[in-house]
């Protein structure tokens, strides 16, 4: 097993030896094709491919689960403010608001897209994430030309957020042990509740902060001399042929969009 | 011999603090020079060392006067990667150290910024964690390290590069015994092959006691006292003991004696060497077992836990712990102490087996709902202080129980009383001393006013006069009938303390019993990298009887 951002994976999973590069371009590829697909339609197809892959990849799939409750949030977020402040023409089926805006099939199709792009983005970003390492981000990055002290610092980023995963869950943990009730309560008290986490995790954060600037200095990142790399990762046929795709695919996607119009979102632009 | 570290007359003040943190502080360290430091919590050992390694002033800000030379370049003038190439430096909580996910890989990023060659690389990876014995662990992940484990490769990340001084701010406060020997060896084995010059902050005296060439005392930011160990331990102004001197003197205070033939005893073989031969008296009078028979509080049958690496923490574990016992848990680093204790509160539910929390499955139950049952004691007070004030926060549960305001005042002032943090109600919790929060956080639990407390490592980090409050506050509460569990890796408090002690190894109670007897099996306690408090050893050498105290070795002492 192999430690990655998400915990465990399988050694011989296909997408943990692939180059550091491929997987940066494909959790780019995953989130800017979210944007440019508007197709419900497609965007259902890359869903359920994407669960596949999880499977294909021998990537547990209770990696999602973790995500689950902030999928669920932001689900209701979209569809809510679709439907309380859109005016996407079409059929007026549900509701008209007194400030003129109204519910109609396409706002609902238009939500329900909106909730995919999420999905999308979520399900294969923590697809691609459950494979990678920090030395994937940062050797990538350097591959990328990016100077090292800049793609550290992103690889910091990601590491510093399951650190503040591990805070949050321990202080969460204390709070519980306290008495705090975070399931059976209404929204409003779980906001509560959950706004208290924000003073330790806040403290913990600028003692992290500050203390981590003393540590970068004492492990010598800012040495003037040439850096040099424990890993080495050789850019395979494999790899190359595989970022050919991936640009190809980002080309296409664009390209199907706007000219061809296939991947829109019918009937866009409103009038 | 070259001079590693001159301090001359120097003074710091941070720029949010008013007063002096460091005063009139002068010391010269030679190169190949082993030097402790000592001192109570908030003497200002950290800014010292700050100050040495050049943090202060290149990169923290404050007032400083006089001045600090590292190998002849003066601190205030040389940058920090110029210091740094000299300097390695462990900070006391390893988990802020770690910028990687992997232990090799730590071990590896300071060299790859200082440029060093991957063949030679990879040499210096493998000596290092060779080192601190933690080679086969070089694919984890640090920080799902246990605490002990995490540092070590703090110290083979810095002993990786090879400094020519080492700073070390209490890297051994979350080690078992053994572990901490481990380490003081390894620095001991690198100043004497290397000329490695050790400054290390510790609160462990008998380990410096054993290996330092010479010791600091360091009190509200002043040199108190240094000299070498048999220098610094001749009398008790202020400074901590090795249980075998803090003896010898109050034996020479008992019988008037003066048997000061060979200086001061520092060793249990040291002071069998001064006093010879000796009878004991009232060998009896140190045993009082006591059989409980009192109702179970918690209890574990076959209980199994697997984290989600695979790691199997817990192995078949079978444990009763009866009301009002106090019972210490102790083991060797990632035995699964932690884990067990929080199976036993309900926060992890075992993977095979049942926990039972007063009869009831842990499995059934709200944890929220047994909070006024069992309380629970963070090792890090900061993970479970979160509200403005010290008042509030030992209101938070009493609030979410919905008792009455007159109550919660009564409970609070008889909580914060206990703990001695009255005075300091209404100042926000981050503002207090880390001693400070840790009773703090004693003290959110007492006002839920629980059977059963559970302590994770109280005293990690904690000077020995803090460190006894603690206890001692666990055991007044023990005493009025609270069932007290502490994880601890101080053997010298579990023999003081303890009535009942559990060792834990490879994830299984391997012993389980009085504290005499567990404490009196050096055998076991070595098998388990476990070291008895000096005088056990000594009474156990002389008489075969494990006293637990210093006050119960003197008892059995005639000269």
């Amino acid at each position: 097993m192999i430690r990655t951002f998400f915990l465990y994976v399988e050694e011989d999973s296909p997408l943990i030896n692939i180059h550091p590069v491929l997987k940066i371009s494909l959790l780019l590829v995953v989130n800017i094709e979210a944007w440019i697909i508007e197709s419900p339609l497609v965007l259902t197809l890359i869903v359920v491919g994407l669960l596949i892959s999880f499977k294909v990849f021998k990537v547990p799939l209770s990696r999602i689960a973790k995500f689950l409750s902030f999928a669920v949030i932001i689900v209701q977020a979209v569809m809510l403010s679709y439907l309380l402040g859109s005016t996407i023409p079409g059929n007026i089926i549900l509701w008209v608001s007194p400030w003129d805006t109204y519910v109609s099939d396409m706002t609902l199709l238009y939500a329900f897209t909106m909730v995919l792009r999420f999905l999308v983005m979520l399900i294969g970003s923590t697809l691609i994430l459950a494979v990678m390492r920090d030395v994937d981000i940062t050797y990538g990055l350097v591959y990328m030309k990016v100077p090292f002290s800049i793609a550290f610092m992103a690889s910091l980023a990601f590491r510093m957020a399951s650190i503040f995963l591990n805070d949050y869950f321990k202080v969460k943990d204390a709070m519980v042990l306290r008495g705090t009730n975070f399931s059976s309560v209404n929204i409003f008290q779980k906001a509560r509740r959950y706004s208290k986490l924000a003073v330790p995790l806040m403290v913990l954060g600028v003692r992290r902060m500050i203390e981590l600037t003393y540590i970068l200095e004492v492990k010598c990142l800012n040495f003037k001399k040439k850096r040099t790399y424990l890993y080495r990762f050789p850019l395979r046929i494999s790899d190359k042929v595989i970022l050919l795709i991936v640009a190809f695919l980002i080309i296409l996607s664009i390209v199907a969009k706007v000219s061809l119009r296939i991947l829109s979102f019918p009937g866009w632009p409103f009038t | 011999m070259t001079c590693a570290v001159k301090v001359k007359n120097l003074w710091w003040k941070y720029e949010a603090s008013r007063n002096w943190v460091l005063k009139e502080i002068s010391i010269e360290v030679k190169q190949g020079e082993f030097i402790g430091i000592i001192g109570p919590s908030g003497a200002g050992k950290t800014t010292l060392c700050l100050c040495i390694a050049g943090i202060i002033p290149n990169a923290i800000k404050g007032t400083m006067r006089g001045k600090v030379k590292v190998f002849g370049k003066d601190t205030k003038t040389s940058s920090l990667s110029e210091i740094m190439k000299s300097v390695g430096i462990v900070f006391q909580d390893p988990d802020i150290q770690f910028v990687t996910m992997r232990v090799m890989d730590e071990v590896a990023f300071t060299l790859e910024n200082l440029g060093v060659p991957r063949d030679e690389m990879i040499k210096k990876i493998n000596r290092a964690l060779t080192l601190v014995g933690m080679k086969n662990l070089k694919f984890k992940n640090p920080l799902e390290l246990s605490g002990g484990q995490k540092q070590r490769v703090a110290i083979a990340s810095m002993i990786a590069r090879q400094p020519k001084i080492m700073i070390l701010d209490e890297p051994t406060s979350d080690l078992d015994p053994q572990g901490k020997q481990e380490v003081y060896s390894v620095l001991h084995k690198l100043k004497d092959k290397e000329n490695l010059t050790v400054i290390l902050v510790s609160h462990d005296i008998e380990e410096l006691a054993k290996y330092a060439d010479r010791i600091i005392f360091i009190k509200e930011g002043k040199i108190v006292k240094t000299g070498s160990p048999k220098e610094i331990f001749t009398d008790s102004d202020g400074v901590p003991l090795p249980q075998v001197t803090e003896l010898y003197y109050k034996m020479l205070k008992a019988k008037g004696a003066n048997f000061c033939k060979n200086g001061v005893p520092l060793t249990v073989e040291d002071l069998l060497a001064l006093i010879g031969r000796v009878k004991a008296k009232n060998l009896r009078s140190v045993y009082n077992a006591d059989v409980d028979v009192r109702e179970t509080v918690i209890s574990l049958e076959k209980v199994f836990y697997r984290y989600p690496d695979g790691t199997e923490a817990i192995r078949g574990i079978n444990l009763e712990v009866r009301r009002g016992e106090f019972l210490t848990i102790i083991g060797p680093n990632g035995s699964g102490k932690t884990t067990l204790l929080k199976l036993m509160v309900g926060l992890l539910k075992p993977t095979r087996g049942t926990v039972k929390l007063f009869g009831v499955d842990t499995r059934k139950v709200n944890i929220s709902d047994v909070a006024f049952k069992v309380g629970f004691v963070y090792q890090n007070p900061d993970h479970q202080l979160f509200c403005n004030t010290v008042y509030e926060e030992c209101a938070y549960a009493l609030r979410n129980a919905n008792f009455d305001e007159q109550e919660i005042q009564k409970r609070i002032e008889e909580a914060l009383r206990s703990v001695g943090l009255l005075e300091v109600k209404n100042t926000p919790p981050y503002f207090l001393s880390k001693g400070e929060r840790q009773r703090l956080a004693v003290a959110t639990v007492l006002v839920m006013k629980p059977e059963v407390i559970i302590v994770d490592e109280p005293t990690t980090g904690q000077d020995y006069g803090q460190s006894r409050y603690i206890m001692n506050m666990l055991k007044s509460l023990n005493e009025s009938g609270k069932t007290i569990i502490v994880v601890t890796h101080n053997m010298r408090l579990v023999a003081e303390y303890a009535k009942r002690v559990v060792i834990l190894m490879g994830g299984k109670v391997i012993a389980d019993g009085p504290v005499r007897d567990v404490i009196g099996n050096v055998k076991l306690l070595e098998e388990v990298s476990l070291n008895p408090p000096q005088v056990t050893l000594l009474t156990l050498r002389l008489f075969g009887i494990p006293a637990l105290t210093v006050d119960e070795a003197l008892s059995l002492m005639v000269t």
